[in-house]
């Protein structure tokens, strides 16, 4: 029999899934077919969406906060190597020499964390669009990821890693973590009308002259 | 200063939650909910680049919207609304999501661009104008304007003898420029291949744009009407998004064309007149089209590429660039068309820094031209492209649609720009030569 705090994690992990997908068909008014005649191509706009137009040059949110865009970037390895973590001690993985790399991903992750967090309490303007769920959202994360850490350190049990991990799946589909999935949702929808309507991929000649 | 809050009592607050009940199955909701509120969208927005207060963030707009449908839809915000700051659902939490989304956004969708995530910002404003709009809280310059468009035909209220009187003294001066009695300001001529809908602002104050576009059309041998009745190419219930309204408009210039026997909608320059007729208005409709809708830009990208008739570009000598309406190029996909035309017909097109569908809204987008209220932030936030004006060094600003031509010559004086505003059509019709254009029979069409 799975140990307990396996059945915890698979229990949430469940419980996330069907949330996640309550949501996202109740959202499914988004998803209507135009009527317009096409002036390109939904699927081409999804494409660049996805690629050329996540391009830190693509984006001011990255070209002009590269400090903010390279510590998301690697936050989001960290968690990433969390999980796998977390999925390695119940199922082993091939992941062979690239275990080595999940707890300095998982560090980098951690420190990225705590300075988009202090970032968050020290900036005004994002303290003021900034609510509870952002906080507690950025202290679950902060706490998987040092878990991880611990835990490849050997002074963290894997029951207790568990633990930690099946509480922010648990959490996941209530607050601004849900972002996990509305991301792919919300952008596939954007680029897929603008691709549609002939604006994305740009026709003329490209970079329209970024400042 | 914004409006005084309307009294509680004039607040339609059923119909705005049915309408908000409505929006959170739709596309809003799914972008609301992606929001991470990393505030990395401020850089892209000219309000706040212009005032940078937290307000102006479109994070912050979007929250306005949002934290009213967790209030009333999600498990945490009914359950534990300190944690996501869910809102319940009053007469003042509308009131701050009216100075946001009206006062503040013009919807022009630079921020999805450069938004981390990918959010459409425009789609949240839409739906919160949608629910303001069903409470009765659009602001008054825009209602008005949108009561002008049902009552009256259009929206400036031009009585249909002023608008045909126009047309007359027009066609006078245009057989007088031109030296063809034939070339006229066509009107309710049924039978025409092409509806033109113009902005009424060209009627009522710019008429040479309408005797350029009547110049144009004559010397490609167009076969093309007005009509008297339905010419008003924009739609002010897309700005405030009445949806009754902007359908009912939509609806009106259809049935016109079909009619006049007219196979072909096209549409003056006007950006959101573009936007919701092209791609909203079959939304509206729930079906597609019996005619076919065009911009005129598409139109005169094919005259000059058919050489139509034949163009001195040496007639636009002064260094000129072009403004790229956010409804028409970002929302619009027409971004190439009227670079073609203006390579053919000007000598120096310098281009603006950021261009296409990364151009930043002279902010006088979204409506906000109607809305007194908000003027001083609407030219507040029109410095950045005041400031991108001028670094092009152009004396002449080629601007396809006449709402953003309203706030780019406001702009130029309170920003001291020494530049000229003028539409597409006037600069192609200053360029033709007409010794060189063949004299057209009455009706004869020269279209394939």
């Amino acid at each position: 029999m799975a140990p307990l705090s396996e059945i915890l994690l698979a229990i949430s992990a469940v419980w996330a899934i069907a949330a996640l997908l309550v949501q996202a068909l109740a959202a499914r008014g988004a998803i209507v077919g135009p009527r317009a005649p096409a002036m390109g191509r939904a699927s081409r706009g999804v494409l660049y969406g996805f690629t050329t137009a996540m391009l830190p040059t693509r984006k001011e949110s990255a070209s002009r906060h590269p400090v903010s865009f390279a510590a998301g970037l690697l936050l989001h390895l960290g968690v990433a190597a969390s999980f796998l973590t977390v999925l390695d001690s119940s199922f082993p993985l091939p992941l062979s020499s690239a275990r080595l790399l999940l707890a300095p991903a998982a560090g980098a992750g951690l420190v990225a964390g705590l300075f988009l967090l202090v970032k968050r309490l020290v900036t005004p303007d994002l303290r003021a669009i900034s609510r509870p769920d952002d906080y507690l959202a950025s202290l679950m994360i902060a706490a998987l990821l040092a878990g991880t850490l611990a835990f490849r350190a050997g002074v963290l049990s894997a029951t207790a890693l568990r633990i930690l991990a099946a509480i922010l799946v648990l959490y996941l589909p209530l607050g601004k973590l849900r972002h996990a999935v509305f991301f792919y949702l919300a952008r596939a929808d954007l680029y897929g009308r603008l691709g549609f309507r002939g604006v994305y991929p740009p026709r003329g000649g490209g970079d329209a002259g970024r400042a | 200063m914004p409006d005084a809050p309307d009294p509680a009592s004039r607040v339609d607050l059923l119909a705005a939650l049915r309408t908000l009940d409505r929006v959170a199955g739709g596309r809003a909701a799914l972008h609301a909910k992606a929001c991470v509120r990393c505030g990395l969208c401020g850089q892209s927005c000219h309000f706040y680049l212009a005032d940078p207060v937290p307000a102006n963030l479109p994070a912050a707009k979007v929250e306005k919207l949002a934290s009213l449908l967790r209030g009333r839809r999600t498990f945490l915000g009914r359950r534990a609304p300190w944690l996501s700051r869910a809102r319940e659902f009053t007469p003042e939490a509308l009131e701050e999501l009216r100075d946001a989304v009206f006062g503040r956004c013009t919807g022009c969708g630079r921020c999805s661009l450069h938004c981390s995530v990918g959010l459409d910002v425009s789609s949240v404003i839409e739906a919160a104008r949608r629910v303001l709009s069903a409470a009765g809280l659009t602001p008054s310059g825009l209602r008005q304007t949108i009561e002008n468009q049902i009552r009256d035909g259009n929206q400036m209220s031009i009585p249909r003898e002023e608008f045909v009187e126009t047309a007359g003294w027009l066609s006078e001066e245009l057989a007088r420029e031109t030296g063809d009695p034939d070339a006229r300001v066509r009107v309710d001529e049924a039978g025409s291949r092409v509806l033109y809908l113009v902005n009424p602002r060209e009627v009522k104050f710019f008429p040479l744009s309408l005797q350029a576009a009547a110049g144009v059309f004559h010397a490609a041998g167009e076969s093309w009407t007005l009509s008297s009745r339905v010419y008003d190419v924009t739609n002010y219930g897309f700005f405030a998004a009445d949806d009754a309204a902007a359908t009912e408009l939509t609806r009106r210039a259809v049935e016109e064309a079909a009619r006049l026997g007219a196979s072909e909608i096209v549409l003056s320059e006007c950006g959101h007149g573009f936007r919701s007729f092209r791609w909203e208005g079959p939304e509206w409709l729930d079906g597609a089209y019996p005619v076919r809708v065009r911009s005129v830009l598409e139109l005169l990208d094919e005259y000059l590429a058919g050489n139509r008739f034949r163009v001195d570009p040496s007639r636009n000598a002064l260094p000129m660039t072009l403004h790229d309406p956010c409804n028409l190029v970002r929302w619009g996909g027409i971004v190439e068309p009227q670079r073609r035309v203006l390579a053919r017909v000007a000598e120096r097109l310098v281009e603006m820094t950021p261009n296409r569908e990364q151009n930043f809204c002279c902010g006088g987008g979204g409506g906000l031209l109607a809305m007194e209220e908000y003027g001083e932030r609407r030219i507040a936030s029109g410095a950045i492209k005041a400031a991108q004006i001028r670094d092009t060094g152009a004396r002449v600003v080629a601007c396809p649609c006449h709402n953003c031509a309203d706030q780019l010559i406001e702009l130029a004086r309170v920003y001291a720009l020494d530049v000229e505003i003028r539409s597409v059509v006037e600069i192609v019709y200053d360029a033709i030569d007409w010794s060189a254009a063949p004299k057209r029979e009455p009706g004869i069409s020269a279209s394939p």
